[in-house]
This record gives C-alpha cells, sequence and structure tokens, in this order.
C-alpha cells in the first residue's frame, strides 16, 4: 500500500483478517505443540508469500510443520525428498514422446512436483548443485522454462525447504544466490520437556492431530489482500534501509560487530524482505501499520542467512544471529541523533 | 490527537533547547579557557595590572561569549530532530505500532480514535547527563578567575625580591670593606650607599632588569676599586720592601760610619718620608710610624717600620680576598703572563722569533715549561705537535766513534731529505715504506734488506746460531 492509496485498512476489514490469522496458528499450534512463535514466523512467511528455509536435526518437526500447513491452508501440496542423484527434470518436469489416437506423436510436458502450492524441499542441501539451481528461476520467477517455453507456477507458490545443520557429509551447501531468494530462515531448535510430555502422553506413535478447521483460499485470498494494504510509514522504511545499509562493513553506521565479523551484508532483496514480512508481522498482530517492533521481530530470521560472516567470526564463535542483535541495538530505530551526552529515558 | 501533537512538540523543543545548551556549555568552557589565558599572557608580557585589563578583558569576553552563543544556538538548532523523526521516536516510545507515523502521511480512518486515546506508556523522557560539561566549564571558570585576579606582580616581586635583598646586602658589604679600608672616596660611598638605598626602597618587581643591572654596575665598581687597590699596593710594597733591605744593610753597617751611609741614610729618610706622605693604601697609623722613623734617622727602627707598613699592606690585601673582591691567585697568573707576553716581545726584537713563539705557545710560560711531554719521533702525533724527548741526552763524556759510509751511501745521503733526528733505531717497516713510495732514494748495494724479528720467533733464531756446529762429514772411501 502506498500513501497515494490515502487511507488504512478498516479496523473491522482488518479484524477479520487477523482472526483467520489467529485461526492459522491456533491450529497449527495444536498440531505441533509449544512453538507458538515459531509458528507466526511461518505465517508471516507465507502471508508474505516468501520461501522458508527451515533448518534443525532430525527429529524436531520440520516435516510435520510442513504439512499441517499445507492440509491448513488446503493448497495443493508435493514433497520431494532431496538425493544427490535427483535431477532437475524430477522436480520442474520433463517432456516425454507420446502417441495421439490418431497415430502422431508429440512431445508432451509432464509437470514436475514444483507445479504445486507448497513445495517440500526436504533436505534441500542433499541435491546436487545443478539440481538445486533448477529452483531457481521457480523461487523468484514463479515459472519454469523448459525447452523454450515458459510455464507460470500455480498462485500462491511458496518453497518451504529444510537442511540437517549436523550431517554436513554428502551434502551441497546452498549458494548464496539461493539462499538469498528465501525470504526468512527459521531455526527449529528441540521442544522443551514439558513439550515432549505432552507429545508423548497424548498422542499415539507422536502422530500429529487432523487439522480441525482449513483455510479455504478465498480467505486465504482475502488476508493476501489485506496483507497488500498494511502500511509501511516512511520512518519504518528508513529504518529497515538503514539496518540493511549498516550490515555491510564500511558502512558509516555499521557496529563494530559488522565491520569485525561480516564479510558481505545483506542485499536490496533483504530489505524488501523485511519490509514485506513487517507487513504480514503486523497483520497477525492487528494493526493497519508496520512499526519498528515488526521490523525487530522480524529482522533476525530475514537477516541471518543473508550475512556472510568471515572466519574470524567462526573462531570466535559469532553468529549471525549475534551479529543482527548487535545490528539492531546500534541501529537507532526513529534515527534521532541526540548530542553525545543526552538520551531518551527507557 | 492535540495531545500527541503538544507532546512532540514539547519533546522538540526540549531536544532543542537540549542540544543548544550542551553545545553552549562546550562552546563556553573553550571561550573562559582562551580568555584566561589571554588575560594571564598580557598580564605576565606587558606586566599591566588586572585592573588596567578590564576594560579591554571584559569586551574581549563579551564578544567571544556572544560568539559562542550564537553558535551554540546554530548548532544546537542544526541538531535537533526535524518533526518526522520526533515523531516516530514518540511512536516508538509510546508503542503505537507506526499508526502515529502514518499519521502524516494517510487518512488513518477508522484508527483515529485509537491514535486519539492516550498511550499506556509514558511520553518520551530526555535525560542529560551533564556532570562532564558543568565539570569542564567549572574548571575553565576557576582557570579564569584565578587568571584575573592572581596577584602576579607582587608574586613576582616577592619571589625575587628575596634574592634580590640578598644581592644588595653582599654588594653593600663589599662596598663597606672598601671604605673601612679607605679605598673609597667619601663622596663615591655616599653617592653608592645611596644608590643602594634606591634599589633597596624600590618597587623592583615592576622593573626587575633596570634594577638588577644597577646592581651590577655597583659591583663592577667595587671590584673595579679592589683590583686598582690591588695593583697600587703590589707597587708600594714592592717600593717599601727596597727601602727595607736598604735600612737592614744600614743597620748592618751602623758601627761603619762613613759618608757614604750618611749619605745613603739621609737619601733613605727622605725617600721613606716621601713614600709615608705619597702613599694612598698606607693608613693612617703606619704613615705617621713611617714618617717618625725617618725623622728618627734611625735605621733599625725605619727597617721595622717599613716591615709593619709592608704588613699592613698586605693584611689589606687579605681582606680584600676575604671578601671575595680579590683573586689573588688569578691576579699572580695574569702578571705571570704579562711577563710572559714582555719576555716574547724582547725574543722577537732580539731575532729569536722561535724561542718568542715557544713562549707565546698555550698553557707556556716559558720555553719548555708547563709542556706536556710528547711521545716523540717524526711519524707520531700531528704536524705541529712540539718534539720532546723522554729522557734527556747528556753528551758529556761520550764518545763517537767515526764511521765510513761507503760511496753509494754518501751518494744517497746527498740527494735524501732530513725528516728528523731520533736518538731511537728507525722502524724497519717505515724504512720499507720510504722505499716504495720513492721519497727516499734506494742505498744502492750499501743498503741492507732488514726484517723485523717477532718475538716468538726469537728463540729459534737464537737456537739456529748457539747450535754446534755439525761434524764434518766423513769421506767415504
Amino acid at each position: 500500500m502506498s500513501a497515494s492509496s490515502a487511507t488504512l485498512v478498516p479496523p473491522e476489514e482488518l479484524k477479520k483478517a487477523q482472526d483467520l490469522a489467529a485461526s492459522v496458528l491456533a491450529t497449527l499450534d495444536e498440531i505441533l505443540l509449544g512453538r507458538a512463535d515459531f509458528h507466526r514466523m511461518v505465517l508471516v512467511g507465507i502471508l508474505s508469500r516468501g520461501h522458508i528455509l527451515l533448518e534443525g536435526v532430525p527429529g524436531v518437526g520440520k516435516t510435520a510443520l510442513i504439512k499441517a500447513l499445507g492440509d491448513i491452508l488446503a493448497l495443493d501440496f508435493k514433497r520431494v525428498q532431496f538425493t544427490p542423484d535427483l535431477m532437475p527434470g524430477d522436480i520442474l518436469g520433463s517432456h516425454i514422446l507420446q502417441e495421439k489416437s490418431s497415430g502422431e506423436r508429440e512431445m508432451v510436458f509432464q509437470p514436475g512436483p514444483v507445479f504445486a502450492n507448497i513445495l517440500l524441499a526436504d533436505e534441500i542441501n542433499r541435491a546436487s548443485p545443478k539440481t538445486q539451481s533448477a529452483l531457481l528461476e521457480a523461487m523468484q520467477e514463479r515459472s519454469v522454462t523448459l525447452l523454450g517455453t515458459t510455464r507460470p507456477l500455480p498462485d500462491p507458490f511458496f518453497v518451504l525447504a529444510s537442511q540437517n545443520p549436523i550431517e554436513l557429509e554428502g551434502t551441497y551447501p546452498l549458494p548464496e544466490a539461493q539462499l538469498d531468494r528465501f525470504l526468512m530462515k527459521l531455526l527449529v531448535t528441540e521442544p522443551a520437556t514439558e513439550v515432549l510430555e505432552a507429545i508423548i502422553t497424548g498422542r499415539r506413535r507422536g502422530e500429529p492431530p487432523q487439522p480441525r478447521r482449513r483455510l479455504e483460499r478465498q480467505e486465504l485470498n482475502e488476508l493476501l489482500a489485506v496483507m497488500e494494504r498494511i502500511f509501511l510509514p516512511k520512518p519504518v522504511a528508513r529504518f529497515i534501509a538503514r539496518l540493511v545499509a549498516a550490515s555491510h562493513p564500511g558502512a558509516a553506521e555499521a557496529p563494530t560487530a559488522v565491520r569485525d565479523y561480516v564479510s558481505f551484508g545483506a542485499s536490496p532483496r533483504a530489505a524488501i524482505a523485511m519490509a514485506e514480512a513487517g507487513r504480514a508481522h503486523a497483520l497477525v498482530a492487528g494493526r493497519p501499520t508496520v512499526g519498528f517492533e515488526d521490523v525487530e521481530a522480524v529482522a533476525p530470521p530475514v537477516l541471518r542467512h543473508r550475512l556472510i560472516t568471515n572466519y574470524k567470526a567462526r573462531f570466535d564463535g559469532i553468529t549471525p544471529d549475534g551479529v543482527v542483535a548487535e545490528l539492531l541495538a546500534k541501529v537507532e530505530a526513529s534515527g534521532v541523533e541526540l548530542p553525545d551526552h543526552v538520551e531518551v529515558a527507557s | 490527537m492535540k495531545s500527541t501533537e503538544s507532546t512532540q512538540q514539547r519533546l522538540q523543543r526540549r531536544m532543542a533547547l537540549l542540544a543548544v545548551a550542551e553545545h553552549l556549555l562546550r562552546y563556553l568552557a573553550v571561550v573562559l579557557f582562551a580568555w584566561g589565558a589571554l588575560v594571564l599572557g598580557l598580564r605576565a608580557s606587558l606586566g599591566l595590572e588586572a585592573a588596567k585589563l578590564w576594560p579591554l578583558a571584559a569586551v574581549a569576553g563579551a564578544l567571544a561569549v556572544l560568539a559562542a552563543v550564537t553558535l551554540a544556538v546554530f548548532r544546537g538548532r542544526r541538531a535537533t530532530p526535524g518533526a518526522d523523526t520526533v515523531t516516530a521516536l514518540v511512536d516508538r516510545h509510546e508503542r503505537r505500532g507506526g499508526l502515529l507515523m502514518a499519521a502524516g502521511e494517510v487518512d488513518l480512518g477508522g484508527w483515529r480514535e485509537k491514535l486519539a486515546s492516550p498511550s499506556s506508556e509514558e511520553p518520551p523522557k530526555l535525560v542529560w547527563r551533564s556532570g562532564s560539561a558543568w565539570t569542564l566549564i567549572a574548571g575553565a571558570a576557576a582557570f579564569a578567575l584565578l587568571a584575573a585576579v592572581v596577584p602576579m606582580g607582587q608574586l613576582a616581586a616577592s619571589s625575587s625580591g628575596a634574592i634580590f635583598d640578598e644581592e644588595i646586602r653582599e654588594v653593600e658589604e663589599d662596598l663597606e670593606v672598601l671604605a673601612e679600608e679607605e679605598l673609597l672616596d667619601e663622596d663615591l660611598a655616599a653617592r653608592l650607599a645611596e644608590d643602594l638605598d634606591a634599589l633597596r626602597q624600590g618597587d623592583t618587581g615592576e622593573d626587575p632588569a633596570t634594577a638588577w643591572e644597577a646592581l651590577d654596575h655597583l659591583r663592577e665598581i667595587a671590584e673595579e676599586t679592589a683590583a686598582r687597590a690591588a695593583e697600587q699596593a703590589a707597587a708600594e710594597d714592592e717600593r717599601l720592601a727596597a727601602a727595607e733591605a736598604v735600612a737592614e744593610a744600614l743597620a748592618e753597617e751602623a758601627g761603619d760610619s762613613n759618608s757614604e751611609t750618611t749619605a745613603a741614610l739621609a737619601q733613605l729618610q727622605a725617600l721613606t718620608g716621601q713614600a709615608a706622605d705619597e702613599s694612598e693604601l698606607l693608613n693612617q697609623g703606619a704613615a705617621e710610624a713611617l714618617r717618625n722613623a725617618a725623622a728618627a734617622g734611625d735605621p733599625q727602627s725605619l727597617a721595622q717600620a717599613l716591615g709593619e707598613g709592608r704588613q699592613g699592606l698586605n693584611e689589606k690585601l687579605q681582606r680584600l680576598q676575604e671578601a671575595g673582591l680579590l683573586d689573588l691567585e688569578k691576579m699572580v697568573q695574569a702578571t705571570r703572563q704579562k711577563s710572559n707576553e714582555e719576555l716574547s716581545q724582547f725574543l722577537e726584537e732580539n731575532g729569536l722569533e722561535q724561542a718568542a713563539r715557544m713562549c707565546q705557545g698555550p698553557g707556556s710560560a716559558r720555553p719548555g715549561e708547563g709542556q706536556r711531554p710528547g711521545r716523540g719521533g717524526v711519524q707520531r702525533g700531528r704536524g705541529d705537535a712540539p718534539m720532546t724527548w723522554r729522557d734527556p741526552i747528556d753528551s758529556d763524556g761520550a764518545s763517537f766513534a767515526d764511521e765510513r759510509l761507503d760511496p753509494a751511501a754518501v751518494a744517497g745521503l746527498d740527494q735524501s731529505h732530513v725528516l728528523g733526528l731520533s736518538a731511537a733505531a728507525p722502524p724497519a717497516g717505515d724504512a720499507a715504506g720510504a722505499r716504495s713510495n720513492g721519497t727516499a732514494v734506494e742505498a744502492g748495494a750499501g743498503a741492507a734488506n732488514s726484517q723485523t724479528l717477532l718475538p716468538r720467533h726469537r728463540g729459534a733464531v737464537r737456537r739456529f746460531f748457539e747450535r754446534s756446529s755439525p761434524p764434518p762429514p766423513e769421506e767415504r772411501p
């Protein structure tokens, strides 16, 4: 939404959208216990029409989450288990020679699993770089080009990929170009003890319950439409721009952690992603405008996989999350430059 | 909404005020430091009193403060955040979620009511940690105050006054000694005493250079007077010593009175009376005793009076030395130097320039005296180093045997250069060097190629010559 559209989304309309989002979150929380904030961030990614990279050790519920999300959203859902021998055609589809009833033969396109609303790319870092690169156009352009013919992907289209950070042998780390195409990277941690206890006592073999409510496509479109009308004020946009600029070690506003530990900062795509994710976060929170707190909430998952840290950071045990935390702490959100000894009381 | 706007305006005004205040304190501190340094510098360099500087200092200070205020207002206004920024700050602080910021850009519609409701959060408050700024300006103010009120003139006078009084006292003591010894005229003594009193009474702190100059002049007068008296005393002592010797001789021949001794005694009486009358250094008692002795005509008492007169002169010089007005040792050296110059002049007049130069050489009062003995040899020391001998050569009783040189050596001597004369044997290595450079002529068949025998080889050479001659080989059948 731009300033020329003149009016904020009405409270009633926003309330309805917020209730829809809340119902999705409630259903997700019922299916997967103990991860309310994580679920909120996944929904933010979905509402932002972004692709999400989930990273976590095996067995923490990455695949279950994505399957549950596909069920709740009532969208077409495909799953691909990435392996080293997976070929691009296995994902995108291929042309097959078929004989018509008239006896004439022609090449018929057989769509791959990428032609779905939600593509679960399980253990994406196990596929070869050639196969990983086959997803580049699909993720960015939301279309597939084969033999000179470009075919659009279904709308909406999300790639929810998972990767295992511990079994690195025989894996192919995602190239930076592909990492940058993921709107956010979410870290899936182990559930708490109470959650584990609830899982093993309330569920046989850990199987999650079926969702009680599914979001119809029309409702999802309404949500996405409201999302388009969430207003981004100029000071917030300036804050996002300053954050991204400060993530580069050569920037004037770059904090010490960035100067010391970052080789390459975030791209302009990160700023776009942060703005979109901020909008979605505001929608989920029931606000018509994006505030500084929305940006601060979505900054870590948006920036953590876009900051290329150097060897010194690995040596000192500095993670991208630590750099983002200092970035948020040092860059004043409102942009107020007070004299040296004057500060705003918290 | 209005309350929010007023909150923003108040916050913006307060930010501007704090920015101006922050800059103002900083600039005022700089102004105070600069003003204090200026006042201190002017007072120290020009010697002006603080009261005389007040108009200039006040004008300069007022102008500087005005400039500081203007600059602080300018910088403070530039540093004040704009309305958008303040709105963003309030939005963030009151957790409005961007609604307040959006109010300036879009129509809020139904959200206006929510914005109008007061926030649960307190409006942002600005905290100014001004401790360091106030400390800085307090230090600057203290410095400026001290620079303005510290009594520099009195401090300078009191610090140099003690030294100055001591100097005056020393000069006064010197003049007293000269006056007691009757070496100063009464008029001159009175005038010098007046000058000393004027120096003591005057405010020396205002113009210490002139006072020190005057004091140096007085000290110079005292030292010159003492030196002149010393020279005069030496001359009189010489005359009195000669007269005393004559008187003692006459006293020894008192029994053999004849016309010559009578005439000599009469001449001695006349000369002694004249010396007593003309002497400026003999005190009145000694002069009177000389006159009485001269009138009595007794050689014994005359010799005694002359001796006492000489002793009085020596005591006078001794006292001048004790007072620090004379350095008799330096005077003796100066006299000796003077005699050296006279001797040098005499030698030059008689055609002995080399001897005259030796007299004028550094530290050589007389030929050969005071010289450091050199190491000798034509190749040792600098070219102008005097050649001296470690041991004196006594040729008395020595006999020299004539030696006939071969013709080649005689011919070589004709073309040779005399480089020096030495009692020691010329070093073998140097002789080889002289041959190589061609300056010395080869002696021909008579010259021997001598080699230096190293000490460690001497034993082997000795054993070679001391060995028993081998028996002659037996003849083989």
